[in-house]
């Protein structure tokens, strides 16, 4: 009975390790396989370097699921290879936030509504290539009022979520987020 | 010995992240929640849960998100009973509370309210208190309707509960109390 046990027990721990290896690998892939990732979605389904409002109600084709019918979501998908490009949002009083992700979903950089400056995030997501050289054509003599974030990849998103304080009066919000601009410079 | 490893594997993640409370989620009373290591991204398991739900996470740096899918005594939320709200809420600059199936789509009713917001509640001696019910209520009601389960997702935006460090405990957190079916 031993004998035969120690026969299973290198079959057993091949399987093991082979469980392990495809679960760790699946657990890991699963941001860039899933068809339901979000960032997939919209990457697929929006225009480069232009700021789309998403409606993320349950009827619509982007319904994402636990989605909060209380913010309003405006997104830019980039591709920054040629030229950086330039995010402006124009804050009100209600909470705001903007999130930065990797083409799988990953976020790479978040920030709120607190970091504007004069009511409006002036934002530029460029390469590291294409940040030395705006660091380069700085003037010596004036601070930069713009914020500069080093994009990991050469696409990606940009999340902008504006909450609504009351849910019947949304117009402003919506209007606000309309004047969102994302631009290649 | 290939396939067997790679189906148990495959098997193995199916079934945690169908885990209502997954790995790398934490859970405070009835509460459910996600904290990031570094104030901006998730650890593994929560991304790769976050992605096979098709949910775009709130950051820590935007606030916190609580689920609750069961009642304090273990009994998953069904929209034909009545429960309430109550207790200590988290300090904020805003919060909103809704309702929705177990696949993430609001859930609807007559009268179009599935949720509230802070601006929206009435605050009654002090305190908050909302009650989510089949039968009109007074005060701050969340009509329900149909005899289905609910998950109830209450997120706090610019919240110090979120911040990297904070210490979270379901004293902290409000109450969810089954008052009857």
């Amino acid at each position: 009975m031993i004998g035969l046990s120690f026969r299973f027990l290198p079959f057993a721990l091949g399987t093991f390790c082979i469980a392990i290896i495809a679960h760790i690998s699946s657990i890991m892939l699963m941001p860039r396989v899933s068809t339901r990732n979000p960032a997939h979605l919209i990457s697929k389904t929006f225009p480069l370097n232009q700021v789309e409002q998403v409606d993320t109600s349950q009827v619509s084709s982007l319904a994402l699921p636990f989605a909060d019918p209380a913010m309003r979501v405006a997104i830019c998908s980039y591709d920054i290879s040629e030229k950086p490009i330039r995010v402006v949002i124009e804050t009100g009083g209600s909470f705001l936030s903007v999130i930065f992700l990797r083409p799988d979903g990953r976020i790479y950089y978040s920030m709120t509504d607190k970091s504007a400056i004069q009511r409006k995030l002036d934002l530029v997501v460029a390469t590291s290539a294409q940040i030395a050289l705006l660091e380069s054509q700085d003037p010596d003599d004036e601070v930069v009022q713009e914020w500069r974030l080093r994009a990991p990849e050469a696409k990606g998103l940009v999340v902008v979520r504006a909450l609504v304080p009351k849910l019947r009066e949304s117009a402003e919000i919506q209007s606000l987020l309309g004047r969102t601009q994302c631009y290649q410079e | 010995m290939l396939l067997v490893g790679l189906a148990g594997g495959l098997f193995l993640t199916k079934t945690l992240l169908a885990l209502q409370k997954p790995i790398g989620a934490q859970k405070y009373g009835v509460w459910v929640t996600w904290s990031a290591d570094n104030g901006n991204d998730f650890d593994p398991y929560s991304r790769a849960y976050f992605a096979r739900r098709g949910e775009m996470p709130l950051t820590p740096l935007e606030g916190i998100a609580l689920f609750a899918h069961e009642d304090g005594e273990r009994r998953l939320l069904n929209t034909r009973c009545t429960y309430e709200i109550a207790g200590t809420f988290p300090a904020a600059r805003a919060w909103t509370l809704f309702l929705y199936q177990p696949n993430g789509v609001l859930i609807a009713n007559e009268a179009l309210r599935s949720g509230f917001t802070s601006s929206e509640v009435v605050q009654e001696g002090g305190g908050t208190k909302i009650t989510i019910s089949p039968e009109p209520q007074p005060g701050n009601w969340l009509p329900t309707n149909d005899d289905k389960t609910f998950v109830l997702v209450f997120r706090f935006y610019d919240s110090p509960l979120s911040t990297v460090g904070s210490v979270l405990d379901a004293e902290r957190l409000p109450s969810l109390t089954r008052i009857g079916c």
